[in-house]
């Protein structure tokens, strides 16, 4: 090739690798409290908070994706036991919240685009669930021009991921397309914030602490951060931009004197005052799984805490559209609170404590990365039963309205046959499963939801308040 | 887990916590641990205009009481 051909070659392929950068995330050009992807924008009817039902995914690759999906699928077939004459609804349908992270985030996201979709359309499965997903990224990787985009600092793998969820399964869809549903659940998708070591939602009001427009962010890109599993892929890189005249929200102030007395909400206040440092101009998202495995801390801050994350920019805003789970109970909006947990953790090695021979590095690594998440998750698990004892304690005051909570936890652990146990709990954290396991997956969710007593409980009081209702007249849908 | 707190006033209204809705008056409501600022939104005719409180040790029966009075 002659010299100067070459020459023009390479100075095209450096331009091509230095320019390659994440899409940056748009900057909010109006702040509006009241606008964007919040709670309070998902529409709901007055009596459905009165059974608030919370679903929570946890991570683990496609194992993740398809045991929160044969959830769906399972709630989808149950009736919700109504008054004669009401018009006919599935416990799914009563869903208000879907929290999720990493590989359980891919079936958050996609229920919360497409509804039903997930079910009667082809796409979900067969370009997720039974589709060799990692071999798709690992050609992708290999290609030469990504390749040599990836030489650019500010362009890593987990674009290459997060494009490829966007063509292959998001339609380019952002998160504007999310409450033109106009209905519940509000998804919320998490990831970690890697320099807090906190989670990082997706949702309008965290992105307020950007001063960034989720509306216009590829929901795409929210799960590949969710999913981003360390060293593997890389984090997703946000941009945070300058609030401004805006201030952090007034009960930053407070909950930063509470460090001996609240611990929790300290931290919490810092956090969200460490968006303002102007030094953290770029914020590095990874695996949500890091900072909550399960996909329950957020519901559970939204339960026990009332700390809107809603900026001050010197006008008043008494109505906000956060979440706020407990804002519910004290207005004696919520009778039955629900949380089902779908945890798609797999089992512990039973082969390594057989031998001598010292573990090799890579086990080392992944049990010093996998064990404390397993067990913040266990942790997380108690509180919610602590929480739910407490309200099971309260007496029976008017003033406070006694609550009813009921925390249905789906695992392995649970499945009586051995054998089905010990499959489920081997299959890999990747995202190309056999078709056997995804199937086997999707049933057990089901059948584990059928079997809980806690379930059985639920359903029963459903069932009873159902029987001495009568029946308002409204339309259907 | 969760601390009790009643907001004492003579009119039945919404309380604000840190500018947002939480809870009416003279009804106890539950919420974490914490010091908080309550006020009672528009019309400011209540004094003190807002209260910073320590809410912690509290039990169902005996609640945090944050008195306003009407002025």
């Amino acid at each position: 090739m002659p010299r100067s051909r070459l020459a023009r070659a390479l100075v095209l392929l450096a331009l091509v690798a230095g320019c390659a950068h994440y899409p940056c995330n748009p900057e909010l050009k109006k702040f509006d409290p009241q606008a964007g992807y919040r709670f309070g924008n998902c529409a709901s009817r007055p009596e459905d908070d009165a059974t608030f039902i919370v679903l929570a995914f946890s991570g683990g690759g496609t194992r993740a994706a398809a045991f929160s999906y044969g959830l769906l699928e399972k709630l989808r077939t149950i009736p919700l036991p109504q008054p004669a004459g009401a018009a006919p609804r599935s416990l799914l349908d009563e869903v208000d919240v879907i929290s999720s992270v990493s590989g359980g985030s891919f079936t958050a996201a996609y229920y919360g685009l497409y509804r039903d979709r997930i079910f009667d359309g082809p796409e979900f499965k067969q370009r997720l669930l039974y589709h060799n997903v990692q071999g798709d990224l690992i050609l992708k990787l290999l290609n030469p021009v990504n390749l040599w985009k990836l030489a650019s600092p500010t362009y890593s793998r987990i674009e290459l991921a997060a494009e490829y969820y966007d063509r292959h399964l998001f339609e380019n869809k952002t998160f504007a397309a999310m409450p033109q549903q106009k209905r519940r659940p509000f998804v919320i998708i998490n990831a970690t914030d890697m320099s807090l070591g906190a989670r990082f939602e997706f949702t309008q009001s965290q992105f307020d602490l950007l001063m960034s427009d989720l509306n216009r962010f590829k929901v795409a890109r929210a799960v590949a951060a969710s999913s981003a599993f360390p060293l593997l892929l890389t984090p997703v890189a946000v941009d945070n931009h300058p609030k401004g005249d805006l201030r952090e929200p007034q009960w930053v102030a407070d909950a930063i004197e509470d460090l001996e007395r609240s611990p929790r909400r300290w931290r919490m206040a810092m956090n969200i005052r460490s968006y303002f440092d102007l030094s953290r101009k770029h914020i590095h998202l990874l695996d949500g799984g890091i900072s909550d495995n399960l996909g329950v801390r957020g519901p559970i801050q939204s339960l026990v805490f009332f700390d809107p994350i809603v900026l001050e920019d010197g006008k008043p805003h008494p109505d906000d559209k956060e979440l706020s789970i407990l804002r519910l109970v004290n207005d004696h909006k919520i009778k039955r609170l629900v949380f089902i947990i779908a945890d798609a953790k797999p089992g512990d090695s039973d082969t390594r404590d057989e031998s001598a021979r010292t573990p090799g590095f890579l086990d080392v690594g992944l049990t010093a990365g996998s064990a404390p998440i397993a067990n913040f998750s266990f942790e997380s698990v108690q509180l919610l039963q602590e929480i739910k004892t407490e309200f099971k304690r309260e007496k029976d005051d008017p003033e406070l309205q006694k609550l009813k909570m009921y925390m249905i936890h789906l695992r392995f652990d649970s499945i009586e046959n051995p054998h089905i146990r010990r499959c489920l709990q081997g299959l890999g954290t990747n995202f190309n499963l056999p078709a056997s396991g995804v199937n086997e997956l999707r049933k057990q969710a089901g059948e584990l939801l059928e079997k809980s007593k806690e379930f059985g409980k639920l359903m029963e009081d459903l069932k009873k308040e159902a029987e001495t209702a009568t029946s308002p007249v409204r339309p259907p849908g | 887990m969760f601390e009790y707190v009643r907001v004492i006033f003579e009119d039945q209204r919404d309380v604000f916590i840190a500018g947002k809705k939480m809870g009416r008056t003279n009804r106890k409501f539950r919420i974490g641990g914490g010091t908080y600022t309550f006020d009672l939104g528009e019309p400011k005719d209540y004094s003190p205009q807002r209260q910073k409180a320590l809410v912690e040790d509290t039990t169902e029966d005996t609640p945090l009481e944050v008195h306003f009075a009407k002025v």
